[in-house]
């Protein structure tokens, strides 16, 4: 049995930061929205960027959720490493589509941070499919 | 259910609702005043309220400033009634002055799609 084993492409090191995991519903939005605002806070990001981050993190969640399959799970991983914050998401889905990049909602999501990408991965088991968005938000530093 | 579609928010019943009050300050104006987060869930109640407040050649007003939270549902909401405003000569204006609401809509550069006012006196002018 591989029950224990790592996820593919996970990293096999111990969890760092934050791993949130929920529902892939639209009603746990609020409380992965206060995470990250409560994660920028922390890093002393300014008031800006941590409305950015919170808006980010809606975007990438909000858009897994239209994607997951029922009775999915989402997961939020967020990583602090000098000052940069690096959230990991990801969603089961039936379809290997990728977000759409030409939505409303990506164009606001790339406004937002300083890099994002999205991927698909196969995998085995009933959702077969991951999709993940990966974003990474400096604070802003004094220019 | 187990229905995720969006659309169907109204028919969730954890749906985390905003609050809509409209009031008609002066003849011809109408201000759609809105409180709480609006997010995918709770996105299609603005845009019912701001659709049904659309008035051909009137002014509409909508009131942001008890908005906690803005994603990019609820500034598409937006977009659509300036869009709808301006074929239908409708005035339509939106009170921010949280930076909860004012940030979205400079990072995305929607302040030039609509007038946006710091407050519901200098809206209604």
């Amino acid at each position: 049995m591989s029950q224990s084993e790592p996820e593919r492409g996970e990293s096999e090191s111990p969890l760092q930061g934050v791993e949130l995991r929920m529902a892939a519903n639209p009603t746990q939005l609020s409380i992965v929205r206060a995470v990250a605002a409560d994660i920028a806070m922390r890093q002393d990001f300014d008031l800006d960027s941590i409305e950015d981050l919170k808006l980010a993190v809606d975007e990438a969640c909000s858009t897994l959720i239209a994607l997951a399959a029922p009775d999915a799970v989402l997961s939020a991983r967020f990583v602090v490493t000098d000052g940069v914050v690096q959230v990991a998401t990801q969603v089961g889905s039936k379809r290997s589509s990728p977000p759409d990049r030409d939505s409303f909602g990506w164009r606001v999501l790339s406004a937002l941070v300083d890099s994002v990408t999205t991927w698909v991965a196969p995998q085995a088991g009933d959702d077969e499919y991951v999709v993940h968005i990966d974003l990474v938000k400096r604070g802003l530093v004094d220019a | 259910m187990t229905v995720q579609d969006p659309n169907v928010a109204e028919a969730n019943r954890d749906e985390q609702a905003i609050g809509l009050a409209v009031s008609n300050p002066a003849q011809d104006v109408t201000v759609v005043s809105v409180s709480g987060e609006v997010d995918m869930v709770s996105a299609p109640a603005l845009r019912a309220g701001v659709t049904a407040n659309l008035v051909d050649g009137g002014k509409l007003v909508l009131d942001l400033t008890g908005v906690s939270f803005l994603g990019s549902a609820g500034l598409a909401v937006l977009v659509e009634a300036a869009q709808q405003s301006r074929s239908r000569a409708i005035a339509f204006s939106v009170v921010a002055a949280d930076r909860a609401v004012t940030r979205p809509i400079a990072a995305t550069g929607l302040g030039e799609v609509f007038d946006v006012h710091p407050t519901l006196d200098e809206a209604i002018g």
